[in-house]
């Protein structure tokens, strides 16, 4: 469970990204945050992906607070415990479908080689991308592309999915599938889904929506997205 | 493992900017190969060579005249070996020449001429001139001239068969021969030299044989010391030890001023190839500081990132020093062609050579590297 409390960010001791904000989010929840460009979304999605801890006020991951933990630490609990979506893929364009999956699990110490090839190939049948695992990215469609992405988000069975935009790069209907999967995953394996997009229908699949703006967090207040 | 498979992949993929990169390394390593070969050769051959000559238990002083004309009469005397043979730790004392020569005056016809007389006395003084085999094991009064003293005696004329005189005896010339300006102009069989010429030509040099167990230098210094005291010709001329690495060491003193020409030629081409690999992967740093990012959100930590690239660019580095080793090996191949004695490339070499390779690659790659593991995250994820 995550438990954010009264968290705000500045940048460059002028700018306040983030102000006080409250969340709690519970396992197995799938969450959409939503708000317009610059509102703070990817600033407070950074924070709970561990991939910022310059911030103050606090941030419990399963009850532990990371802020002041040395990189080594930090980087062990991403892998284990967070897979991340981007807008863009971020893929590795000359690694193939394999290899980018594999990505993960290279530094997540408890995995041997045939263990790997076991479950890439899982995730590969999950996502649906059975005999694309030789491809390189620029051969895929879009929607491929974010397949594996999400298969390598996956592939370390974590407890938190971080999708940023994960809809943004792809069409409405393909959009839609790849929704279709996000939920599957949550039902299926009850991953917990923190989704940042600013389309509402995108976050119609989410079970709870919230809002940001100018660095603010409003809970459940669609106003402040129309405003 | 996988840091190889990686660094390999991106070597591979950007194979023409890294070969250039490269190019410093493999001269650099090359030099590295040559120097080594070259020096372990020198070093190899000439440990051959005292192991040959038995010169362990032998000390030389030699006996160097003053002027010209006391040359030939003066030396060391039988006097002298009895006084050296007195002197502690020495065993016994054989007085001989380093050249069997004498300084004086040749006659025909009324032409005179004022030069140095040689005795050929041995197979190995036989390519000094052609025909001088004539006189060898020979105590007859044939000699060999010059052609400069034939054109001096005789002008145009053929010298073959006409006599000589040399002091109070006339020899008959068996040929001639050309020679440079300073050199011996007459040679005669050793034995004639020896009969006519005993007690004028100096003995130069006072071989000791030292007792086993004695310090060579500190018996030579002793002997030194008592011949310049009491040598019979010690106004005359000068007396010294002889010391038989003295070739080597002059030799070894060229040998190290070329080395150290070729080692700052390799120092400078693998400093400017470090920086070349330093600026090559600054360059793949910045051009990937997406995947950098998307390792880092997916567990690797700065560590993994930095050593993900100091492997490359060791491997960089090694691969370029293997292509300088073989390159290295050909030129060493190229050089015995030219050297009067063979350079090896020993094991030793080759391991120096891929340390220093490694060494470049971790040096000049640790900063970039650093800088990878160093970057935010956040800012490599925003970037696209």
């Amino acid at each position: 469970m995550l438990r954010v409390k009264k968290v705000s960010k500045v940048y460059n001791r002028k700018f306040k990204a983030l102000s006080d904000i409250d969340l709690d989010v519970n396992d197995g929840e799938f969450l959409a945050i939503m708000g317009p460009s610059g509102s703070g979304k990817s600033t407070l999605i950074n924070i709970l992906g561990l991939l910022d801890n310059d911030y103050t006020g606090d941030y419990y991951l399963d009850n532990q607070e990371y802020k002041d933990s040395d990189d080594v630490s930090m980087s062990h609990i991403r892998g284990d415990k967070i897979g991340f979506v981007f807008q863009n893929f971020k893929l590795l364009s000359n690694y193939t479908v394999f290899e980018n999956i594999e990505i993960p699990l290279i530094y997540s110490k408890t995995q041997t080689i045939t263990d790997r090839q076991t479950v890439i190939n899982e995730v590969i049948e999950q996502v649906g991308l059975q005999g694309k695992e030789n491809n390189l990215p620029s051969e895929l469609s879009g929607g491929q592309q974010q397949r594996v992405a999400i298969a390598r988000a996956i592939v370390n069975n974590p407890q938190i999915i971080i999708a940023d935009e994960p809809t943004g790069a792809l069409d409405s209907k393909t959009g839609h599938e790849i929704m279709d999967l996000f939920r599957h995953l949550n039902e299926t394996f009850n991953t917990t889904i923190i989704m940042v997009t600013h389309d509402k229908e995108v976050a119609d699949f989410a079970m709870r929506t919230v809002y940001i703006r100018d660095g603010k967090l409003y809970q459940d207040q669609q106003s402040v997205v129309d405003k | 493992m996988e840091n190889l498979t990686i660094a390999l992949r991106s070597i591979k993929k950007n194979k023409n900017r890294n070969l250039l990169t490269m190019l410093g390394i493999i001269i650099g390593i090359a030099s590295v190969i040559c120097i080594l070969a070259v020096g372990d050769g020198f070093t190899q051959s000439i440990t051959k060579e005292l192991g040959q000559g038995n010169t362990s238990n032998k000390v030389t002083l030699d006996y160097q005249a003053n002027s010209a004309d006391s040359a030939d009469s003066s030396g060391f005397t039988s006097g002298d070996a009895a006084l050296l043979s007195d002197v502690k730790g020495v065993n016994d004392v054989k007085l001989s020449n380093y050249d069997s020569t004498v300084f004086t005056n040749v006659s025909s016809q009324g032409n005179k001429m004022k030069t140095y007389i040689g005795a050929i006395g041995k197979k190995s003084d036989v390519n000094r001139t052609q025909r001088s085999s004539l006189l060898i094991d020979d105590n007859s009064y044939n000699v060999l001239i010059s052609n400069r003293l034939k054109q001096k005696l005789f002008g145009n004329d053929s010298a073959n068969g006409k006599t000589i005189q040399i002091g109070t005896d006339v020899f008959v010339i068996r040929g001639t021969f050309s020679t440079d300006e300073y050199s011996t102009n007459v040679y005669m069989p050793k034995k004639t030299f020896n009969h006519i010429f005993a007690g004028k030509s100096g003995k130069n040099q006072a071989k000791l044989t030292v007792e086993s167990g004695q310090s060579k230098k500190a018996v030579g210094q002793r002997a030194l010391k008592k011949i310049k005291a009491s040598g019979e010709y010690k106004h005359e001329g000068k007396y010294s030890i002889e010391d038989p690495t003295k070739a080597m060491k002059s030799f070894q003193k060229v040998l190290n001023s070329v080395t150290y020409f070729v080692a700052l030629v390799a120092g400078i081409s693998l400093l400017i190839a470090g920086i070349g690999v330093m600026n090559v992967m600054y360059i793949s740093v910045s051009e990937r500081r997406g995947e950098i990012g998307i390792r880092r959100a997916f567990g690797a930590t700065g560590k993994n990132i930095r050593n993900q690239f100091l492997t490359e660019s060791i491997v960089l580095c090694v691969i370029g020093g293997i292509l300088g080793i073989i390159i290295g090996y050909l030129l060493v191949l190229l050089i015995n062609a030219f050297l009067p004695f063979k350079a090896v490339i020993t094991i030793y070499s080759i391991l120096i050579s891929l340390l220093v390779s490694c060494a470049v690659g971790l040096l000049f790659g640790f900063i970039p590297a650093n800088k990878a593991a160093k970057s935010s995250l956040v800012g490599l994820l925003k970037e696209e």
